[in-house]
């Protein structure tokens, strides 16, 4: 009975692990579609600030099938607490927000429910922190800002639009196992299949070893 | 005393270990001397200048002992360097936090014949190639950017290193010169073999050796779980492959990180202290972990969190042998503080003699430069670094929760250069399975409440090895925290069997029947964890 339930179990998971990969695989990974016109090469650093701050800025054309938005934000230490709201004209669209502490990088995604259509002359108001150390944001700085009194506002936040792109992740596999083999010792496309024999391996061993032992 | 959770339904297994008596029986001294019995007659008499016969009986009888590890601890530790190694091929070279540091270090000791000399980056002309050619500060926390993708890219990359720019850098190792130089000096071997390669071809075989190191946590976490838990061989198991399977564990030990050596040095330790409470402090066993607590000093710094709790568990063991003993138990501890010290002042001495601070570049890291602020204000920040911000706290870290943001949803995947984490969906998704098992724990707890009672000191003894480690490392992000906030899981790998042995109090928490579904079921999770990390790495940086 209990080799029984240690078999279902094995065998359930191996399966769900399987059926969570060709759900994964027939993903199509987000693509920018576009962008709200401000360019994100520079970025205006603001100061550790210890309240939340606001901006609302233009935000151009939201394409069809957006799903996600990156904003050019980064914290010194971890990305900051984060929401936002796409208006379209005085209209809320959308609403999203992303938790403070991911990594340090240059820009924070943040999920939001599928565009059924592009959205014109949208808006985005952008509320960010409070944050520990400087804050970083990418995009120009706003000459209309410091009398507004948020920090914020001096920025002009650079944000692209993601959507679920043409191709799946089956379809570029040839070309990510090329990708493997360069700049690596050692190189060439047998290197991803020698990672994938590797794991292969694991998984006969562990499930060998989980029907022997668990019993 | 070698105490057994209880179970309605408990089946009990072959033995860990036939001689396996309660502590501080007066059944001590003579557990030594059937130990003692069983070594080699030759052995028993020690070494001898030019005495064949001692060598040989010594490495039969390191085969013997070695044979008598279970062919399942083997397997797991296979799984381990099989699973690090497919994280050191999907790692693109240099992108993990530190690694050019790392390298560096070791190429300064072959290169050199020299301990690096500065913090600062002056690296060799030939890792500067390999860092510029394969865009690694471009890549490094930018996760748009993908690692170099085309033949003309590569072409130049092996073009660049076929010119046999030069080994030797300016001393400057960047962040690793902090650190001990023990896991570099165990470097200088695979370096030294691939050296008629190229540096990426040395880093490979540098990395190979880190995967090798998982397969000896995952090893000694078997061991330690058996000393814990005997007779239940499944517990062994799921525990031990659980750890094999971290993801965490094979992102580090798939690179070149002295944090994979770490972590193979404290579950050596864990395992240690684990037979020492099961089985009685030998002196062997006193010069045993006194040598680890050496070794793991001059592995990382980071080791020194564990120290504290080695030395209780010394100190306890050696009271309670004492009452068997007398004072020659003392004498064993004696001997392991001494010997667990030795690299200290040696240290000091060396500092002492080429005219610098007693404790080197240790003295800010300890807080005698750097840490300002009060008692309280350590305290405050050191809970916050870890758990909710009580009333009347400091707010040390706005915006977040440090528990779920930082250490939780760092802890279900954050790697390359702390810049590649699963959606957000995934970590609340996580929630679920690690809310499962803590229940399971508790349930554990409280069924094995009376054993618990009984091995209080051992589990004060592991309680305060990870306390310790949590607190050195709170207190070195509170030292250093204008510089950034140190909340990477990484740091707290040493630990991994403290989770093993969680894993397995949850396991047996869930009874005897199901606890073998639930055990199988842990086991595919860590899996799946896995698996699904490493595509997160690969689409990271190839799609």
């Amino acid at each position: 009975m209990s080799r029984r339930s240690v078999l279902v179990v094995l065998a359930v998971g191996l399966a769900a692990i399987v059926a969570s990969l060709i759900a994964v695989l027939s993903h199509n990974p987000l693509v920018a579609a576009g962008n709200n016109a401000i360019a994100g090469q520079h970025y205006v650093e603001l100061e550790e600030e210890k309240h939340p701050m606001s901006t609302c800025q233009t935000a151009g054309v939201v394409p069809r099938g957006t799903t996600a938005l990156r904003l050019g934000v980064e914290g010194l230490y971890y990305s900051p607490k984060l929401s936002l709201r796409m208006l379209s004209g005085s209209r809320v669209v959308r609403e999203a927000s992303h938790r403070g502490g991911g990594p340090p990088t240059p820009n924070v995604t943040v999920g939001v429910a599928s565009f059924a259509r592009s959205v014109q002359h949208a808006r985005i108001c952008v509320t960010v922190g409070p944050t520990l150390g400087a804050v970083r944001y990418y995009g120009e700085s706003s000459a209309a800002a410091t009398s507004s009194g948020d920090e914020l506002a001096q920025a002009q936040l650079h944000v692209e639009y993601l959507r679920p792109g043409s191709q799946s992740w089956w379809s570029s596999i040839g070309s990510i196992l090329r990708h493997i083999g360069y700049g690596r010792a050692p190189s060439g496309e047998g290197v991803a299949l020698l990672a994938l024999v590797l794991m292969l391996a694991v998984v006969v061993t562990v499930s060998r070893l989980t029907l022997r032992e668990l019993r | 005393m070698r105490m057994r959770i209880r179970s309605s339904a408990a089946v009990r297994d072959k033995p860990a270990e036939p001689t396996a008596k309660p502590h501080g029986s007066r059944s001590f001294a003579r557990q030594s001397r059937a130990a003692r019995a069983r070594q080699p007659r030759s052995l028993r008499r020690g070494p001898s200048s030019g005495d064949p016969e001692w060598a040989r009986a010594a490495a039969a009888w390191v085969g013997e002992r070695l044979r008598a590890v279970p062919r399942a601890a083997w397997l797991c530790a296979l799984v381990a360097v099989l699973n690090a190694v497919c994280w050191s091929i999907l790692t693109p070279p240099f992108q993990v936090v530190d690694e050019p540091s790392h390298f560096a270090y070791t190429q300064q000791l072959v290169e050199n014949h020299a301990l690096p000399t500065s913090s600062e980056l002056s690296f060799s002309p030939e890792e500067e190639t390999v860092l510029k050619d394969t865009r690694q500060y471009e890549i490094r926390q930018s996760p748009e950017i993908r690692t170099i993708a085309s033949q003309a890219e590569q072409s130049r990359l092996q073009q660049d290193l076929a010119q046999r720019p030069s080994r030797q850098g300016g001393g400057g190792v960047g962040g690793a010169y902090n650190d001990p130089p023990l896991y570099y000096a165990l470097q200088t071997i695979p370096y030294a073999l691939a050296s008629s390669g190229t540096l990426l071809d040395q880093l490979e075989a540098m990395r190979l050796l880190s995967a090798l190191m998982a397969g000896v946590t995952a090893l000694f976490t078997f061991l330690f779980l058996r000393e814990v838990f005997p007779g239940r061989r499944w517990l062994w198991t799921a525990g031990a492959l659980s750890v094999a399977l971290a993801p965490l564990l094979g992102f580090m030990s798939g690179s070149d990180n002295p944090d994979s050596m770490l972590t193979a040095v404290s579950a050596l330790c864990f395992y240690a202290v684990a037979r020492a409470f099961a089985r009685g402090l030998s002196r062997p066993t006193a010069i045993a972990i006194g040598a680890l607590i050496a070794v793991g000093s001059l592995t990382k710094l980071n080791f020194l969190g564990l120290a504290p709790g080695i030395v209780l568990a010394l100190v306890l063991l050696s009271v309670r042998a004492g009452r068997a003993q007398g004072r020659a138990a003392y004498g064993s501890l004696a001997i392991a503080l001494a010997i667990a010290s030795a690299p200290v002042w040696l240290y000091v001495l060396a500092n002492l003699a080429s005219g610098h601070p007693p404790l080197g570049v240790v003295s800010k890291t300890l807080g005698l430069k750097g840490a300002h602020g009060s008692i309280l204000d350590k305290l405050g920040y050191v809970w916050q670094f870890y758990l909710p911000r009580l009333p009347g706290m400091h707010d040390y870290f706005p915006g977040i929760s440090t528990t779920r943001d930082l250490w939780f949803n760092r802890g279900v995947g954050y790697y390359g250069w702390l810049d590649t984490s699963f959606p957000a969906w995934v970590q609340t998704a996580a929630i679920v399975p690690a809310a499962i098992v803590a229940a399971l724990f508790a349930a554990g707890l409280v069924v094995a409440r009376a054993t618990l009672r009984a091995r209080l000191a051992e589990a004060i003894v592991y309680a305060t090895m990870g306390f310790g480690l949590l607190v050195l490392v709170g207190l070195t992000s509170y030292i250093y925290r204008n510089e950034g906030a140190f909340a990477e899981p990484r740091y707290l790998l040493p630990l991994l069997p403290l989770l093993a042995l969680v894993l397995a109090v949850a396991i047996h928490g869930a009874g005897r029947r199901a606890g073998l579904a639930v055990a199988a079921g842990i086991v595919v999770l860590f899996l799946a964890h896995d698996i699904f990390s490493q595509l997160l790495v690969v689409s990271r940086y190839y799609a």
